[in-house]
């Protein structure tokens, strides 16, 4: 009975200790939210922008009006969905995916890609016209991403093509993206190169001998890499509120910039060889 | 007979005077004391909240604070980033203090009598962000 007395104040206090969170100290409550955090991946986030956007590039008219951009990816076991349409450098659409293999810095994802977007032409030349309409070329890949304090790193490479007219696609791409913290400010710098093999970009730009016109001859794309560049500046104005400001250049392969087609619309007016976009927006993230 | 109840009375009457003391003493202070900090000091905090884009960032923030309190004395103000005092005012009733701070934790202000531990005021500014920590690692290629 003693014994029991003696022992009574310390199980109290362990019992107390076991009900009251708050006896637990603050690197206890640390580690254990960080080992949560590690393992669980599911969740993601979604950010909804309008803003005012420029954007000069030889597929369309110049974009100068306000826009609504979106950006946002979401994972549950493994299966994930990305949206990015607007101020991200990426701007590839709606993707799906399997996120299977993770290290400390490394993400292993099998997923969907735009590997082109669709192209349509119609130019009356002399008494001919030069009408092609492609449909836009989704593919399947395999994707690294590495993470290293505030700089990224990505590959991909997409061998095979859901649903086109065409053989032999084969898209890969390498992107490379740092941070820089400038008081609450986020400035991030970006550079990409995208590969797209011939029979793609054949596919695309080629004119055959029986399309061909007096002035857009007969033309075999080869295989071509782009290059992206892009900086961004963004701030917190509230947890829920965020600016950002963007500009990016996309500097076309020869292989697309030299066929007859785009030598050609490149130089119209409200139109450039190359793409170059500058955004301003406000965001809500949820 | 009459000596007795009166000596019962009276001891009836120390008893309850002596719970009434103890009572006062035990269970009121805290509130008299609650009510006489909230009515003489004053301490304004700006902004109330600092909003870094994740979370664990340093945040930056331009504080402005401004006290006051209702008679002069030597008055410290004092931040939760620094055991030493941020400023110290002499024979002062009033006063303003400007800085900018970094940090990645709510930081807690207090004013105290100089050369006292006990905290006359408190005021706090909120750590906030827009990504939490677990969502650097749910993204694929970047998140702004």
């Amino acid at each position: 009975m003693k014994k029991i007395l003696q022992h009574l104040p310390l199980s109290l206090l362990i019992c107390l200790s076991a009900i009251n969170p708050t006896y637990l100290n603050a690197e206890e409550v640390a580690a254990e939210e960080e080992v949560a955090t590690e393992e669980d991946r599911n969740g993601g986030f979604l950010k909804l922008g309008y803003g005012y956007k420029i954007e000069v590039s030889p597929y369309e008219n110049e974009v100068n009006h306000f826009s609504m951009f979106l950006n946002g990816r979401y994972q549950w076991h493994g299966l994930f969905v990305e949206a990015a349409y607007g101020a991200n450098e990426r701007n590839e659409g709606l993707n799906i995916g399997y996120n299977f293999y993770n290290t400390e810095n490394w993400n292993f994802d099998v997923n969907t890609i735009n590997a082109h977007g669709e192209i349509h032409v119609e130019i009356r030349d002399q008494e001919k016209i030069l009408s092609q309409h492609f449909d836009n070329t989704d593919m399947i890949g395999l994707r690294a991403t590495g993470n290293f304090d505030q700089t990224t790193v990505q590959f991909m490479l997409a061998p095979y093509a859901i649903d086109s007219d065409y053989d032999d696609a084969i898209y890969a791409s390498m992107w490379l993206g740092r941070s820089w913290q400038v008081k609450n400010w986020e400035l991030h710098g970006s550079i990409g190169l995208e590969y797209r093999s011939a029979a793609m970009l054949d596919y695309y730009y080629g004119i055959s001998a029986e399309e061909a016109t007096e002035h857009f001859g007969p033309y075999e794309a080869d295989a071509g890499i782009d290059i992206t560049a892009q900086v961004s500046a963004s701030y917190p104005i509230t947890s829920n509120i965020l600016f950002e400001t963007y500009i990016k250049h996309t500097d076309f392969s020869n292989s697309i910039s030299d066929s007859p087609v785009m030598q050609f619309v490149g130089g119209l007016d409200d139109r450039a060889k190359a793409r170059t976009e500058f955004g301003i927006l406000v965001n809500y993230v949820f | 007979m009459n000596y007795f109840i009166k000596s019962t009375l009276i001891s009836k009457l120390v008893a309850y005077l002596v719970l009434l003391i103890l009572g006062t003493s035990i269970g009121f202070p805290s509130f008299s004391f609650a009510k006489e900090v909230q009515e003489k000091y004053l301490l304004i905090v700006e902004p109330d909240q600092c909003v870094a884009m994740r979370q664990g960032q340093l945040c930056y923030v331009d504080v402005k604070i401004s006290w006051q309190a209702e008679q002069l004395d030597n008055h410290c103000l004092f931040s939760s980033l620094q055991p030493n005092a941020l400023r110290c005012w002499s024979n002062a009733k009033s006063g303003k203090f400007q800085q900018e701070m970094s940090a990645d934790k709510n930081i807690i202000f207090s004013l105290k009598k100089q050369g006292r531990s006990s905290d006359l005021i408190t005021k706090e500014i909120e750590m906030a962000w827009v990504y939490d920590k677990s969502t650097r690692k749910n993204i694929s290629w970047r998140m702004f």
